[in-house]
Protein backbone atom coordinates (compact mmCIF):
# COMPACT_ATOMS: atom_id res chain seq x y z
CA UNK A 1 0.00 0.00 0.00
CA UNK A 2 1.50 3.32 -0.94
CA UNK A 3 0.29 6.85 -1.30
CA UNK A 4 -0.29 8.46 -4.69
CA UNK A 5 3.05 9.34 -6.35
CA UNK A 6 4.24 12.88 -6.22
CA UNK A 7 2.67 13.79 -2.89
CA UNK A 8 5.03 15.27 -0.37
CA UNK A 9 4.75 13.36 2.90
CA UNK A 10 3.50 15.51 5.76
CA UNK A 11 5.96 16.90 8.28
CA UNK A 12 5.84 15.29 11.70
CA UNK A 13 7.72 16.21 14.83
CA UNK A 14 10.26 13.65 16.05
CA UNK A 15 10.71 13.43 19.80
CA UNK A 16 13.63 11.31 21.00
CA UNK A 17 13.00 10.75 24.67
CA UNK A 18 15.86 8.28 25.14
CA UNK A 19 15.77 5.92 28.13
CA UNK A 20 13.02 6.96 30.54
CA UNK A 21 11.40 5.77 33.73
CA UNK A 22 8.36 3.62 32.94
CA UNK A 23 5.61 6.22 33.39
CA UNK A 24 7.29 8.66 31.03
CA UNK A 25 8.13 5.92 28.56
CA UNK A 26 4.54 4.69 28.47
CA UNK A 27 2.35 7.75 29.04
CA UNK A 28 4.07 10.93 27.88
CA UNK A 29 2.31 10.41 24.54
CA UNK A 30 -1.00 11.15 26.31
CA UNK A 31 0.20 14.65 27.06
CA UNK A 32 1.36 15.03 23.47
CA UNK A 33 -2.10 13.92 22.31
CA UNK A 34 -3.69 16.99 23.87
CA UNK A 35 -1.35 19.43 22.14
CA UNK A 36 -1.67 17.58 18.84
CA UNK A 37 -5.48 17.60 19.08
CA UNK A 38 -5.50 21.30 19.95
CA UNK A 39 -3.18 22.19 17.11
CA UNK A 40 -0.39 23.33 19.41
CA UNK A 41 1.93 20.67 18.05
CA UNK A 42 2.16 18.79 14.76
CA UNK A 43 1.55 15.09 14.47
CA UNK A 44 4.38 13.48 16.39
CA UNK A 45 6.55 10.37 16.48
CA UNK A 46 8.01 9.56 19.89
CA UNK A 47 10.96 7.20 20.17
CA UNK A 48 11.69 5.95 23.66
CA UNK A 49 12.83 2.95 25.67
CA UNK A 50 12.14 2.07 29.30
CA UNK A 51 14.96 2.36 31.78
CA UNK A 52 13.42 -0.35 33.99
CA UNK A 53 11.12 -3.27 33.45
CA UNK A 54 7.40 -2.79 34.10
CA UNK A 55 3.99 -4.23 33.29
CA UNK A 56 1.43 -2.62 31.02
CA UNK A 57 -2.26 -3.47 31.11
CA UNK A 58 -4.54 -2.91 28.13
CA UNK A 59 -7.13 -0.16 28.61
CA UNK A 60 -10.00 -2.54 29.30
CA UNK A 61 -8.18 -5.15 31.36
CA UNK A 62 -8.81 -5.85 35.04
CA UNK A 63 -5.54 -6.11 36.96
CA UNK A 64 -6.81 -8.72 39.42
CA UNK A 65 -8.01 -10.94 36.59
CA UNK A 66 -4.88 -10.66 34.49
CA UNK A 67 -1.97 -10.40 36.86
CA UNK A 68 -0.33 -12.42 39.58
CA UNK A 69 -0.06 -9.32 41.74
CA UNK A 70 2.13 -11.04 44.34
CA UNK A 71 4.65 -11.97 41.70
CA UNK A 72 4.50 -8.50 40.20
CA UNK A 73 5.22 -7.02 43.64
CA UNK A 74 7.96 -9.55 44.33
CA UNK A 75 9.70 -8.44 41.16
CA UNK A 76 9.20 -4.79 42.10
CA UNK A 77 7.39 -4.00 38.85
CA UNK A 78 5.26 -0.93 38.28
CA UNK A 79 1.86 -1.62 36.69
CA UNK A 80 0.68 0.97 34.18
CA UNK A 81 -2.71 0.95 32.49
CA UNK A 82 -2.21 2.28 28.98
CA UNK A 83 -4.93 4.03 27.00
CA UNK A 84 -4.54 1.76 24.00
CA UNK A 85 -5.92 -1.70 23.39
CA UNK A 86 -4.55 -5.20 23.55
CA UNK A 87 -3.43 -7.41 26.40
CA UNK A 88 -0.93 -7.44 29.23
CA UNK A 89 2.67 -6.84 28.24
CA UNK A 90 5.96 -7.12 30.09
CA UNK A 91 8.27 -4.32 29.00
CA UNK A 92 11.99 -4.21 29.66
CA UNK A 93 14.99 -2.06 28.73
CA UNK A 94 15.78 -4.26 25.73
CA UNK A 95 12.74 -2.90 23.95
CA UNK A 96 12.51 0.21 21.79
CA UNK A 97 9.11 1.90 21.51
CA UNK A 98 7.64 3.99 18.73
CA UNK A 99 4.54 6.00 19.56
CA UNK A 100 2.62 7.89 16.91
CA UNK A 101 0.27 10.70 17.91
CA UNK A 102 -1.79 12.19 15.11
CA UNK A 103 -5.03 13.80 14.10
CA UNK A 104 -7.89 12.32 12.12
CA UNK A 105 -7.04 12.66 8.46
CA UNK A 106 -3.40 11.67 8.85
CA UNK A 107 -4.14 8.32 7.24
CA UNK A 108 -5.36 8.15 3.64
CA UNK A 109 -8.76 6.58 3.24
CA UNK A 110 -12.23 7.03 4.54
CA UNK A 111 -12.48 8.56 8.01
CA UNK A 112 -13.75 6.13 10.58
CA UNK A 113 -12.55 2.98 8.84
CA UNK A 114 -11.17 1.75 12.11
CA UNK A 115 -7.91 0.99 13.82
CA UNK A 116 -6.92 -1.85 11.52
CA UNK A 117 -6.53 0.64 8.68
CA UNK A 118 -4.19 2.86 10.71
CA UNK A 119 -2.16 -0.08 11.96
CA UNK A 120 -1.68 -1.45 8.45
CA UNK A 121 -0.70 2.00 7.21
CA UNK A 122 1.83 2.99 9.84
CA UNK A 123 3.36 -0.40 10.60
CA UNK A 124 5.02 -0.22 7.20
CA UNK A 125 7.59 1.96 8.98
CA UNK A 126 8.87 -0.52 11.59
CA UNK A 127 8.49 -3.30 9.03
CA UNK A 128 10.90 -1.47 6.74
CA UNK A 129 13.31 -1.06 9.65
CA UNK A 130 13.24 -4.81 10.27
CA UNK A 131 13.90 -5.42 6.59
CA UNK A 132 16.82 -3.01 6.74
CA UNK A 133 18.22 -5.03 9.62
CA UNK A 134 18.17 -8.05 7.33
CA UNK A 135 15.07 -9.75 8.73
CA UNK A 136 12.31 -11.24 6.58
CA UNK A 137 9.51 -9.70 8.55
CA UNK A 138 5.80 -9.45 7.74
CA UNK A 139 2.69 -7.82 9.14
CA UNK A 140 0.30 -10.34 10.67
CA UNK A 141 -2.93 -8.33 10.81
CA UNK A 142 -4.12 -6.52 12.63
CA UNK A 143 -1.07 -5.57 14.64
CA UNK A 144 1.78 -8.06 14.96
CA UNK A 145 5.08 -7.91 13.13
CA UNK A 146 6.48 -11.39 12.71
CA UNK A 147 9.72 -13.01 11.60
CA UNK A 148 9.18 -16.48 10.17
CA UNK A 149 5.79 -16.51 11.88
CA UNK A 150 7.12 -15.52 15.30
CA UNK A 151 6.09 -12.23 16.81
CA UNK A 152 8.84 -9.66 17.26
CA UNK A 153 6.68 -6.58 17.67
CA UNK A 154 3.29 -5.96 19.28
CA UNK A 155 1.23 -2.89 18.47
CA UNK A 156 -2.03 -1.30 19.56
CA UNK A 157 -3.88 1.97 19.32
CA UNK A 158 -6.64 4.14 20.61
CA UNK A 159 -8.33 7.50 20.52
CA UNK A 160 -7.39 9.85 23.31
CA UNK A 161 -8.22 13.46 24.00
CA UNK A 162 -9.18 14.06 20.38
CA UNK A 163 -6.07 12.51 18.83
CA UNK A 164 -5.09 9.00 17.81
CA UNK A 165 -2.27 7.15 19.52
CA UNK A 166 -0.54 4.11 18.00
CA UNK A 167 2.09 2.43 20.15
CA UNK A 168 4.42 -0.45 19.48
CA UNK A 169 7.85 -1.79 20.20
CA UNK A 170 10.57 -4.06 18.96
CA UNK A 171 11.59 -6.90 21.27
CA UNK A 172 15.31 -6.70 21.91
CA UNK A 173 15.45 -9.88 23.95
CA UNK A 174 12.95 -12.36 25.29
CA UNK A 175 12.34 -13.04 28.97
CA UNK A 176 9.58 -15.65 28.72
CA UNK A 177 9.94 -16.53 32.38
CA UNK A 178 9.04 -13.01 33.46
CA UNK A 179 6.38 -12.67 30.77
CA UNK A 180 4.63 -15.82 31.97
CA UNK A 181 5.20 -15.43 35.68
CA UNK A 182 3.51 -12.04 36.01
CA UNK A 183 0.26 -13.46 34.61
CA UNK A 184 -2.42 -14.93 36.83
CA UNK A 185 -2.36 -18.66 36.52
CA UNK A 186 -5.06 -21.11 37.67
CA UNK A 187 -2.56 -23.98 37.92
CA UNK A 188 1.25 -24.27 38.02
CA UNK A 189 1.19 -26.28 34.81
CA UNK A 190 -0.64 -23.42 33.08
CA UNK A 191 2.37 -21.19 33.69
CA UNK A 192 4.69 -23.82 32.24
CA UNK A 193 2.42 -23.99 29.22
CA UNK A 194 2.58 -20.22 28.86
CA UNK A 195 6.36 -20.24 28.97
CA UNK A 196 6.67 -22.92 26.33
CA UNK A 197 4.06 -21.27 24.11
CA UNK A 198 5.73 -17.88 24.38
CA UNK A 199 9.12 -19.38 23.58
CA UNK A 200 7.54 -21.00 20.54
CA UNK A 201 5.54 -18.02 19.28
CA UNK A 202 7.77 -15.03 20.09
CA UNK A 203 11.20 -14.00 18.97
CA UNK A 204 13.56 -11.07 19.51
CA UNK A 205 16.31 -9.14 17.81
CA UNK A 206 19.07 -10.82 19.82
CA UNK A 207 17.77 -14.19 18.70
CA UNK A 208 17.41 -13.23 15.04
CA UNK A 209 20.57 -11.19 14.56
CA UNK A 210 24.22 -12.12 15.15
CA UNK A 211 24.84 -8.64 16.56
CA UNK A 212 21.73 -6.92 17.87
CA UNK A 213 21.67 -3.18 17.23
CA UNK A 214 22.95 -1.08 20.08
CA UNK A 215 22.40 2.45 21.31
CA UNK A 216 20.70 4.79 18.91
CA UNK A 217 20.81 2.41 15.96
CA UNK A 218 17.22 1.25 16.43
CA UNK A 219 15.60 4.67 16.90
CA UNK A 220 17.41 5.86 13.79
CA UNK A 221 16.39 2.75 11.89
CA UNK A 222 12.75 3.21 12.91
CA UNK A 223 12.72 6.88 11.97
CA UNK A 224 14.27 6.04 8.62
CA UNK A 225 11.70 3.30 8.07
CA UNK A 226 8.78 5.71 8.49
CA UNK A 227 10.43 8.27 6.20
CA UNK A 228 11.48 5.83 3.51
CA UNK A 229 7.95 4.49 3.37
CA UNK A 230 6.97 8.15 2.85
CA UNK A 231 4.53 8.03 5.72
CA UNK A 232 5.83 11.37 6.95
CA UNK A 233 8.95 13.56 7.05
CA UNK A 234 10.49 13.97 10.46
CA UNK A 235 11.53 17.27 11.96
CA UNK A 236 13.52 16.88 15.18
CA UNK A 237 11.82 18.61 18.08
CA UNK A 238 11.59 18.90 21.84
CA UNK A 239 8.61 18.44 24.14
CA UNK A 240 6.70 21.68 24.59
CA UNK A 241 6.75 23.23 28.05
CA UNK A 242 2.97 22.74 28.08
CA UNK A 243 3.44 19.04 27.38
CA UNK A 244 5.92 18.68 30.23
CA UNK A 245 3.62 20.60 32.56
CA UNK A 246 0.55 18.58 31.59
CA UNK A 247 2.44 15.34 32.04
CA UNK A 248 3.45 16.32 35.59
CA UNK A 249 0.15 17.90 36.53
CA UNK A 250 -2.41 15.57 34.93
CA UNK A 251 -1.05 12.46 33.26
CA UNK A 252 1.33 11.24 35.93
CA UNK A 253 -1.03 11.73 38.91
CA UNK A 254 -3.84 9.92 37.09
CA UNK A 255 -1.65 6.94 36.28
CA UNK A 256 -0.37 6.76 39.85
CA UNK A 257 -3.87 6.63 41.28
CA UNK A 258 -4.76 3.19 42.52
CA UNK A 259 -8.27 3.52 41.08
CA UNK A 260 -6.84 3.98 37.57
CA UNK A 261 -4.84 0.78 37.74
CA UNK A 262 -7.28 -1.25 39.79
CA UNK A 263 -10.72 -0.79 38.33
CA UNK A 264 -13.88 -1.44 40.36
CA UNK A 265 -14.71 -5.13 40.53
CA UNK A 266 -16.81 -6.48 37.73
CA UNK A 267 -20.18 -8.06 38.46
CA UNK A 268 -20.05 -11.75 39.34
CA UNK A 269 -19.60 -13.91 36.30
CA UNK A 270 -22.02 -16.58 35.29
CA UNK A 271 -20.35 -19.99 35.60
CA UNK A 272 -18.02 -20.34 32.67
CA UNK A 273 -16.25 -23.22 31.06
CA UNK A 274 -13.20 -21.27 29.85
CA UNK A 275 -11.98 -19.84 33.15
CA UNK A 276 -8.74 -18.31 31.88
CA UNK A 277 -7.54 -17.32 28.44
CA UNK A 278 -4.20 -15.74 27.61
CA UNK A 279 -3.46 -14.61 24.10
CA UNK A 280 0.05 -15.78 23.28
CA UNK A 281 0.30 -14.24 19.81
CA UNK A 282 -1.97 -13.85 16.81
CA UNK A 283 -4.93 -16.20 17.17
CA UNK A 284 -3.13 -18.57 19.52
CA UNK A 285 -4.40 -18.82 23.09
CA UNK A 286 -3.50 -20.75 26.22
CA UNK A 287 -6.74 -21.76 27.94
CA UNK A 288 -7.86 -23.26 31.22
CA UNK A 289 -11.21 -25.04 30.94
CA UNK A 290 -13.58 -26.65 33.40
CA UNK A 291 -16.00 -29.18 31.93
CA UNK A 292 -19.62 -28.99 33.04
CA UNK A 293 -20.39 -31.51 35.78
CA UNK A 294 -16.74 -32.34 36.34
CA UNK A 295 -14.31 -31.15 38.97
CA UNK A 296 -11.26 -31.47 36.77
CA UNK A 297 -9.22 -28.78 35.10
CA UNK A 298 -8.09 -28.99 31.51
CA UNK A 299 -5.38 -26.89 29.91
CA UNK A 300 -5.47 -26.30 26.21
CA UNK A 301 -3.86 -24.40 23.39
CA UNK A 302 -6.08 -23.15 20.59
CA UNK A 303 -5.16 -21.74 17.22
CA UNK A 304 -7.87 -19.81 15.37
CA UNK A 305 -10.51 -21.48 17.53
CA UNK A 306 -9.27 -25.05 16.97
CA UNK A 307 -7.60 -27.14 19.66
CA UNK A 308 -3.96 -27.98 19.03
CA UNK A 309 -3.13 -29.34 22.48
CA UNK A 310 -5.10 -30.54 25.50
CA UNK A 311 -4.05 -31.90 28.84
CA UNK A 312 -5.98 -32.92 31.93
CA UNK A 313 -4.29 -31.58 35.06
CA UNK A 314 -6.87 -32.03 37.80
CA UNK A 315 -9.69 -34.43 38.48
CA UNK A 316 -10.35 -38.11 38.89
CA UNK A 317 -9.70 -38.99 35.27
CA UNK A 318 -6.48 -36.99 34.97
CA UNK A 319 -3.85 -39.52 33.96
CA UNK A 320 -0.15 -39.39 34.63
CA UNK A 321 0.70 -38.59 31.01
CA UNK A 322 -2.02 -35.93 31.00
CA UNK A 323 -2.02 -35.12 27.28
CA UNK A 324 -5.33 -36.04 25.65
CA UNK A 325 -5.06 -37.42 22.10
CA UNK A 326 -7.47 -36.65 19.25
CA UNK A 327 -10.51 -38.91 19.30
CA UNK A 328 -10.77 -39.02 23.08
CA UNK A 329 -14.37 -38.08 24.00
CA UNK A 330 -13.11 -35.47 26.46
CA UNK A 331 -11.17 -33.79 23.70
CA UNK A 332 -14.20 -33.81 21.44
CA UNK A 333 -16.26 -32.13 24.13
CA UNK A 334 -13.50 -29.59 24.74
CA UNK A 335 -13.32 -28.82 21.04
CA UNK A 336 -16.97 -27.80 21.15
CA UNK A 337 -16.44 -25.64 24.23
CA UNK A 338 -13.43 -23.86 22.74
CA UNK A 339 -15.13 -23.35 19.37
CA UNK A 340 -18.11 -21.71 21.13
CA UNK A 341 -15.76 -19.57 23.20
CA UNK A 342 -13.79 -18.46 20.15
CA UNK A 343 -16.94 -17.61 18.23
CA UNK A 344 -18.49 -15.52 20.99
CA UNK B 1 -13.90 3.23 15.62
CA UNK B 2 -15.41 5.09 18.50
CA UNK B 3 -14.24 8.60 18.22
CA UNK B 4 -13.01 7.79 14.75
CA UNK B 5 -16.64 7.53 13.79
CA UNK B 6 -17.50 10.95 15.03
CA UNK B 7 -19.30 13.13 12.61
CA UNK B 8 -17.94 16.23 14.28
CA UNK B 9 -16.90 17.65 17.61
CA UNK B 10 -14.29 16.23 19.88
CA UNK B 11 -14.15 13.98 22.85
CA UNK B 12 -11.64 12.94 25.41
CA UNK B 13 -10.88 9.38 26.28
CA UNK B 14 -13.24 7.52 28.52
CA UNK B 15 -11.94 6.97 31.99
CA UNK B 16 -11.93 3.19 32.47
CA UNK B 17 -12.92 3.78 36.09
CA UNK B 18 -16.30 4.90 34.82
CA UNK B 19 -17.97 1.68 35.63
CA UNK B 20 -20.37 0.60 38.29
CA UNK B 21 -22.11 -2.71 38.09
CA UNK B 22 -25.66 -1.63 38.85
CA UNK B 23 -27.99 -1.69 35.95
CA UNK B 24 -31.19 -3.06 34.60
CA UNK B 25 -32.33 -3.66 31.05
CA UNK B 26 -34.44 -1.26 29.05
CA UNK B 27 -38.03 -1.27 30.21
CA UNK B 28 -39.62 -0.71 26.88
CA UNK B 29 -38.65 -1.72 23.41
CA UNK B 30 -41.74 -0.21 21.85
CA UNK B 31 -40.41 3.20 20.88
CA UNK B 32 -38.94 3.67 17.48
CA UNK B 33 -35.17 3.88 17.26
CA UNK B 34 -33.77 7.14 15.95
CA UNK B 35 -30.25 8.00 14.77
CA UNK B 36 -28.03 10.30 16.79
CA UNK B 37 -24.51 11.46 16.00
CA UNK B 38 -21.28 9.65 16.77
CA UNK B 39 -22.30 6.28 15.39
CA UNK B 40 -24.92 5.58 18.03
CA UNK B 41 -28.66 5.02 17.99
CA UNK B 42 -31.06 6.16 20.69
CA UNK B 43 -34.57 5.00 21.46
CA UNK B 44 -37.01 6.84 23.67
CA UNK B 45 -38.53 4.64 26.33
CA UNK B 46 -41.91 4.97 28.02
CA UNK B 47 -40.30 6.49 31.12
CA UNK B 48 -38.76 9.27 28.97
CA UNK B 49 -35.30 7.80 29.22
CA UNK B 50 -33.30 6.92 26.13
CA UNK B 51 -31.68 3.60 25.45
CA UNK B 52 -28.45 3.97 23.47
CA UNK B 53 -26.56 1.46 21.39
CA UNK B 54 -24.13 1.17 18.53
CA UNK B 55 -25.47 1.54 15.02
CA UNK B 56 -25.19 -1.58 12.91
CA UNK B 57 -23.12 0.23 10.29
CA UNK B 58 -20.76 1.47 12.98
CA UNK B 59 -20.35 -2.00 14.35
CA UNK B 60 -19.59 -3.35 10.91
CA UNK B 61 -17.04 -0.61 10.37
CA UNK B 62 -15.11 -1.16 13.57
CA UNK B 63 -15.06 -4.95 13.37
CA UNK B 64 -15.47 -7.50 16.12
CA UNK B 65 -15.77 -5.79 19.48
CA UNK B 66 -13.83 -7.49 22.25
CA UNK B 67 -14.30 -5.15 25.23
CA UNK B 68 -16.72 -2.52 26.51
CA UNK B 69 -16.89 -0.08 29.38
CA UNK B 70 -19.78 2.20 30.13
CA UNK B 71 -20.63 5.20 32.28
CA UNK B 72 -21.51 5.23 35.97
CA UNK B 73 -25.24 4.87 36.60
CA UNK B 74 -26.58 7.79 38.60
CA UNK B 75 -23.95 10.19 37.32
CA UNK B 76 -24.59 13.30 35.26
CA UNK B 77 -22.71 13.92 32.05
CA UNK B 78 -22.55 16.79 29.58
CA UNK B 79 -23.20 16.42 25.90
CA UNK B 80 -19.99 15.25 24.27
CA UNK B 81 -18.53 13.68 27.40
CA UNK B 82 -17.02 10.32 26.47
CA UNK B 83 -19.11 7.75 28.30
CA UNK B 84 -18.50 4.52 26.42
CA UNK B 85 -15.30 2.84 25.31
CA UNK B 86 -15.07 -0.18 23.08
CA UNK B 87 -12.16 -2.17 21.74
CA UNK B 88 -11.70 -3.91 18.43
CA UNK B 89 -8.58 -5.01 16.58
CA UNK B 90 -6.48 -3.77 19.52
CA UNK B 91 -7.86 -0.27 19.07
CA UNK B 92 -9.77 1.59 21.80
CA UNK B 93 -12.43 4.09 20.77
CA UNK B 94 -14.76 6.29 22.76
CA UNK B 95 -18.32 7.46 22.26
CA UNK B 96 -19.72 10.66 23.73
CA UNK B 97 -23.12 11.21 25.28
CA UNK B 98 -25.50 12.63 22.65
CA UNK B 99 -26.87 15.29 25.05
CA UNK B 100 -26.68 16.34 28.70
CA UNK B 101 -28.18 13.70 30.91
CA UNK B 102 -28.10 11.34 33.84
CA UNK B 103 -27.18 7.75 33.18
CA UNK B 104 -29.79 5.46 34.68
CA UNK B 105 -28.55 2.04 33.54
CA UNK B 106 -25.65 0.28 31.89
CA UNK B 107 -25.79 -3.09 30.17
CA UNK B 108 -23.48 -4.64 32.72
CA UNK B 109 -23.56 -8.06 31.11
CA UNK B 110 -21.36 -6.64 28.33
CA UNK B 111 -18.47 -6.18 30.74
CA UNK B 112 -17.95 -9.91 30.89
CA UNK B 113 -19.23 -10.75 27.45
CA UNK B 114 -19.44 -8.02 24.82
CA UNK B 115 -20.50 -10.45 22.08
CA UNK B 116 -24.15 -9.21 22.07
CA UNK B 117 -22.83 -5.93 20.63
CA UNK B 118 -21.51 -7.92 17.68
CA UNK B 119 -24.56 -10.12 17.28
CA UNK B 120 -27.39 -7.76 18.09
CA UNK B 121 -26.23 -4.14 18.45
CA UNK B 122 -29.76 -2.78 18.25
CA UNK B 123 -31.21 -5.27 20.69
CA UNK B 124 -29.50 -7.24 23.45
CA UNK B 125 -26.27 -5.36 22.69
CA UNK B 126 -27.70 -2.03 23.92
CA UNK B 127 -25.06 -0.05 25.82
CA UNK B 128 -26.68 2.29 28.37
CA UNK B 129 -29.81 4.22 29.22
CA UNK B 130 -29.98 7.87 30.25
CA UNK B 131 -32.39 10.70 30.91
CA UNK B 132 -31.68 14.00 29.17
CA UNK B 133 -31.36 16.96 31.48
CA UNK B 134 -30.74 19.80 29.04
CA UNK B 135 -31.22 20.93 25.50
CA UNK B 136 -27.59 20.93 24.48
CA UNK B 137 -27.87 17.81 22.36
CA UNK B 138 -26.59 18.10 18.81
CA UNK B 139 -29.17 16.55 16.53
CA UNK B 140 -31.55 14.50 18.51
CA UNK B 141 -32.91 17.11 20.90
CA UNK B 142 -36.08 15.73 22.34
CA UNK B 143 -39.17 17.95 22.71
CA UNK B 144 -39.44 19.92 25.97
CA UNK B 145 -41.59 17.31 27.65
CA UNK B 146 -38.63 14.94 27.52
CA UNK B 147 -36.04 17.34 28.86
CA UNK B 148 -37.25 17.75 32.40
CA UNK B 149 -34.68 16.97 34.98
CA UNK B 150 -35.50 13.49 36.10
CA UNK B 151 -35.91 12.58 39.70
CA UNK B 152 -33.92 9.41 39.27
Amino acid sequence: MSDPPGEVPPAWRRLDLGACEPYRAQTFAESVAVSVAQGEAPDTLLLVRPRESYVSLGFHQVAEEELDLEEVARRGLTVIRRVTGGGTTFLDPSQTFYQLVYREGAVPGVPGEGGARDLAHFLRGPLRCLHELGLRADLRPPSDLVVAGRKISGNAGGDWEGAHILVGGLLGSLDVEAMADILRSPHPRFRELLRSEMARELTSLDHELPAPPAGEVLPRCLARGFEEEELFRLVPGEPLPAEEARFQREVLPRHRERSWVHLPPLPPRAPREVIRAVKVAGDRFALAVRMPGEDGLYLAVSQSGALVHVEHVEGERAGSSQAIPPGDPRRTELEGIVARWAGA
Amino acid sequence: MGERDREGGSASGTDPRQTLPEASGPRSMEMQACPVPQGLWARRESDHSFTVGLREETRQKVGRITAFRGPVPGSSYRSGDPVVSIESDKWVGHFPLPMDGIVVAVNESLYQDPSPINRDPQGSGWLFRYRPTGIHGPEADPPPSRTQTPSA
